[in-house]
């Protein structure tokens, strides 16, 4: 077990290590001087230049990216190119929003999305089938905004029964940090369903042909023991590896609905400093939003090498 | 091999008809036969023969778009036909058994060893004690000569060699003492020494006291086990008697051709190796009257007779051992 | 293989009919419904954007502050806006801009996968194997984060959306088009004609392209459709198309402004992104299936 997680590590590893390669030079290869950029046209030569050295940008490259790298290795993730302030302090305040959001969406997505599919497979050519597909595709074309919008329109404005936006941590007041997560999750959760219920609906299906199905009937054995025991207990495996895979919707989906309940999550994060020209911040968000997604869909792996006995290692 | 006035298994006419977009195909045509307790029957002949369909049918589980018809399949006295799903349910590894040749494919892959075996019993006798059941899934494994029970127990599926895998699945079809077993092709698989182990296994569960239906196309393996044989050919029985009978005096061209391709044990190896020429035939596209007229050498060696070519032919199925041939007598002769 | 008899046993059944790109006619969109609603969809949506680049039922730009806020009604079907603008009128003029942007995205990716995945796939060795890490590091990263990355960097614009989507989704594309050349080069035909001296970039071409064409349509409807979407993502973020030059983003991103006064901005924009989206992801699966008629059995 231990030397399957290590194998996966050493992969990860050197991706991570090229992935801050790339986001460093992504950067600094482009043309244009960010500095220039955000302080505006009417900046004088001297603040510019001032600012530059502030923030340590007129060291020689290779020196600017050990500089970062090395503090990442060590948690720090650079500072704002607008205040200095530091990143890492910026990310560490907002991770648990974060979190609970990303949690209630998969939570959500899974509740949703696992059960059609897998009644689908199941009954395969059944009405519930039969309408996934188109049903799907149309959930699938549906923009998180627009869900939102709906949303807020529906429970906030006309029915005032949910805020439309912002935050309270879990821990200070459950009922409201619930009442404003609900919606934003649903929103994610709802629009990531569809595909959930696709892929799951695949693997039922071809489960059901597979002849240790056929030989539990063989054996006399009850339908809800095959139910039980022998479809379900061998679909959920591939659901684990699915949701690795949907994660990437799962966070591009986030940015968007954090922006719009303004929620202070990581994604927001990302936002304001896109929309501010800190190519700091923006820098080191993609590095660790890629970092989590690469981390976590490891630990999928795991989870999925520890259920199925087949893939022990 | 006792002679006992009812039989275990009767079947008359059975016929397996597959519908598939407005046509229909058959695979099994007007099959009978019966089965003795205790006895070991053969059944053999080569793929499309419909000797496969055969064994399920008596599983009543034909897939759709495939469908069962028969004058009669009694087992044990009681009509298979007429039963409902819950009653059939009730006898499928419990009374009839069916052993397949893969084994590791009819296995929950997720699931351990005596997770498989006790589920069966859990299913068909209602027991729930853990230490019950224990001790059955061990004496299972016994019983089917697997060592180190309580190991094997706790593997899965695909820790397993194939002749282990098979010996599992033989534990989980015999654990509840089943009057009849199907074993279609149960051995193909296996290297010839493992495949040793398991005809000498089935041997001995017959002995037990239960019948057994060896499906195969490998007509050593029916000389090692079987008592009598039956040897199907684009879905009839063409020929019917008792491995002895049928191994010394073969009265269908085809019999004769099935033996002539297998190496003798003793004497100098033959120069060539007599195959049947040509494919069977899809079931598409039987020839008329004798199926095997085409393939048939005793046909073209007396001059192609048209009645091989228009009728078919209906042999007396009383008879000890009788052979679906117009000129079974002729052919013997040669 | 051992063969098990719990598989539904082999019964000849009709061939099953030829897919690929030839199969792509009129007559097969149009009996297929769920291709066939797609395409009705998409040109529509085709429709207005060609349409609102000429005509619309009121100038987009012209304000009318005394004509702010009002309701959807026979005379502006979709209600005004802040400035007494028409809100039907705006939506059709940014289809222009959204459908170009995601026409351009889809192409643009089309062409620079294909590239890099016949480079990858032709060549092998040093040039494959970099660009099959480079692939998976890519992909490593979200669409929406690093699409958001390059737009920051290039400034907020049509242009720099459209470089932005092609560089997130050339590498789908490049995968595809790697692993088709990949299982041709790999069949024994292709030594046994380069035995013969047939060059294998002509056996290559040959044959590649039929077997990979299907697939590369329908990922290229399915880009497009992605295209509508994030186009007005990245808009609604504030990164993309700016106001008030429109797009459909950048209605969104207004709208949302004033949602409370009058939503049919937002809800307008949106529905025109959702039946464009819908229509072409119909469509897409529509000729999945045509192309390729197996993967109905699958489904």
């Amino acid at each position: 077990m231990l030397r399957y997680i290590g194998n996966r590590l050493l992969t990860v590893i050197p991706l991570l290590f090229a992935l801050t390669i790339l986001l460093f030079f992504y950067i600094h290869a482009l043309p244009g001087d960010p500095i220039a950029g955000m302080l505006g046209p009417n900046a004088t030569p001297d603040l510019v230049q001032q600012i530059r050295h502030e923030r340590g940008l007129d060291r020689p490259l290779w020196e600017q990216y050990w500089t970062w790298l090395t503090g990442l290795v060590q948690g720090d993730l650079g500072s704002s190119l607008i205040n200095g302030q530091s990143i890492t302090g910026m990310v560490a305040g907002r991770i648990p929003a974060t979190l609970q959001l990303t949690a209630a969406s998969l939570l959500l997505m899974i509740v949703i999305g696992f059960p059609v599919g897998y009644l689908a497979g199941k009954h395969k050519g059944g009405w519930l089938d039969r309408i996934l597909t188109p049903a799907s595709l149309a959930g699938l074309s549906l923009p998180q905004f627009w869900v939102g919008t709906i949303f807020i329109l529906v429970f906030s404005v006309q029915l005032h029964l949910l805020p439309s936006g912002g935050y309270v941590a879990f821990t200070d007041d459950p009922l409201q940090s619930l009442k404003l997560t609900i919606m934003p999750a649903f929103v994610l959760g709802l629009t990531l369903s569809p595909l959930q219920a696709r892929l799951v609906r695949v693997s039922t299906a071809q489960l059901q042909q597979e002849p240790f199905m056929a030989a539990a009937t063989m054996r006399g054995l009850h339908s809800s023991t095959i139910s039980r025991r022998y479809l379900f207990r061998n679909a959920v495996l591939p659901v684990i590896v699915v949701i690795g895979m949907q994660l990437g919707t799962l966070i591009g989906g986030q940015v968007v609905v954090e922006q719009l309940f303004n929620y202070p999550g990581l994604g927001r994060l990302l936002v304001e400093g896109a929309t501010e020209r800190d190519y700091s911040v923006v820098q080191s968000l993609i590095l660790l939003v890629a970092a989590l997604y690469v981390v976590i869909n490891l630990l999928m792996e795991v989870l999925h090498a520890l259920l199925d006995p087949r893939v022990r290692l | 091999m006792t002679t006992s006035s009812t039989p275990l298994l009767r079947v008359e006419d059975l016929t397996v008809d597959f519908h598939v977009r407005g046509s229909r195909v058959r695979a099994a045509d007007h099959v009978s036969l019966s089965i003795e307790p205790g006895e070991i029957v053969g059944v053999v002949g080569e793929s499309a023969s419909g000797k496969s369909t055969l064994g399920l049918a008596l599983m009543r589980m034909v897939p759709p778009p495939g469908r069962v018809s028969a004058s009669r399949i009694e087992f044990d006295g009681r009509d298979l036909l007429s039963l409902t799903d819950a009653e059939m349910r009730k006898i499928r590894g419990h009374e009839i058994s069916l052993v397949v040749q893969d084994a590791l494919s009819t296995m929950n892959p997720v699931t351990t060893v005596r997770e498989q075996i006790v589920q069966v019993v859990r299913d068909h006798e209602g027991i729930r004690s853990r230490r019950l059941l224990e001790e059955r899934a061990v004496q299972a494994l016994r019983d089917v000569q697997l060592p180190d029970a309580e190991a094997n127990l706790r593997r899965y599926p695909h820790e397993l060699s194939g002749g282990m895998q098979q010996r599992v699945a033989i534990a989980q079809g015999i654990i509840l003492g089943p009057k009849l077993i199907i074993a279609d092709e149960p051995t193909t698989a296996l290297d010839v020494t493992v495949q040793a182990g398991i005809l000498a296994l089935l041997k001995q569960i017959s002995d037990g006291g239960a019948s057994i239906i060896f499906i195969t196309h490998d007509l050593s393996t029916v000389a090692e086990i079987c008592d009598r044989v039956l040897v199907m050919y684009a879905g009839r029985i063409v020929e019917s008697g008792t491995v002895a009978e049928v191994f010394a005096d073969p009265q269908h061209p085809y019999t004769r051709g099935l033996l002539a391709s297998l190496l003798p044990l003793e004497g100098p190896p033959p120069e060539r190796l007599d195959a049947i020429p040509g494919q069977p035939p899809r079931p598409e596209s039987w020839p008329s009257g004798c199926r095997f007229h085409p393939r048939c050498d005793l046909w073209r060696a007396l001059g192609e007779p048209e009645n091989c070519r228009t009728e078919d032919p209906r042999p007396d199925e009383t008879a000890p051992h009788w052979a679906a041939c117009h000129y079974a007598r002729e052919g013997a002769a040669r | 293989m051992a063969e098990s008899m719990l598989r539904l046993p082999r019964v000849r059944m009709r061939s099953v009919p030829a897919g690929g790109v030839r199969a792509i006619t009129f007559r097969a969109i149009a009996g297929h419904p769920r291709a066939l609603t797609g395409a009705i969809l998409t040109l529509l949506a085709v429709g207005i954007a060609v349409v609102g680049s000429v005509w619309t039922p009121y100038p987009p730009l012209s304000m009318n502050t005394s004509e702010a806020f009002l309701s959807p009604s026979v005379h502006h079907l979709m209600g005004t806006d802040v400035y007494g603008r028409d809100t039907f009128s705006r939506i059709m003029a940014g289809a222009r801009v959204s459908l170009s942007v995601a026409a351009g995205a889809a192409f643009g990716a089309l062409i620079i996968g294909t590239v890099l995945g016949l480079c990858a796939g032709f060549f092998r060795g040093i040039v494959d194997i970099l660009l099959t890490r480079i692939v998976d590091l890519m992909l490593a990263i979200p669409g929406l984060v690093m699409a958001l990355g390059i737009v920051v960097l290039l400034g907020p614009s049509a242009s720099s959306v459209t470089i932005a989507l092609i560089a997130v989704y050339s590498w789908q594309f490049a995968r595809i088009v790697r692993s088709a050349v990949v299982s041709v080069r790999g069949r024994p035909y292709v030594e046994a004609a380069r035995g013969l001296g047939v060059s294998s970039g002509s056996v290559l071409f040959r044959d590649v392209f039929p077997s990979v064409m299907p697939v590369l349509v329908v990922q290229l409807a399915t880009a497009f459709a992605w295209g509508v979407l994030d186009e007005a993502s990245i808009g609604f973020l504030g990164l993309g198309v700016q106001p008030p030059n429109p797009s459909w983003g950048s209605l969104l991103i207004e709208g949302r402004q004033y949602i409370y006064d009058a939503p049919w901005l937002s809800i307008g924009a949106g529905i025109m992104v959702v039946l464009a989206v819908f229509g072409v992801n119909l469509l897409g699966d529509g000729l999945n299936d045509i192309v390729d008629p197996r993967s109905g059995a699958a489904k």
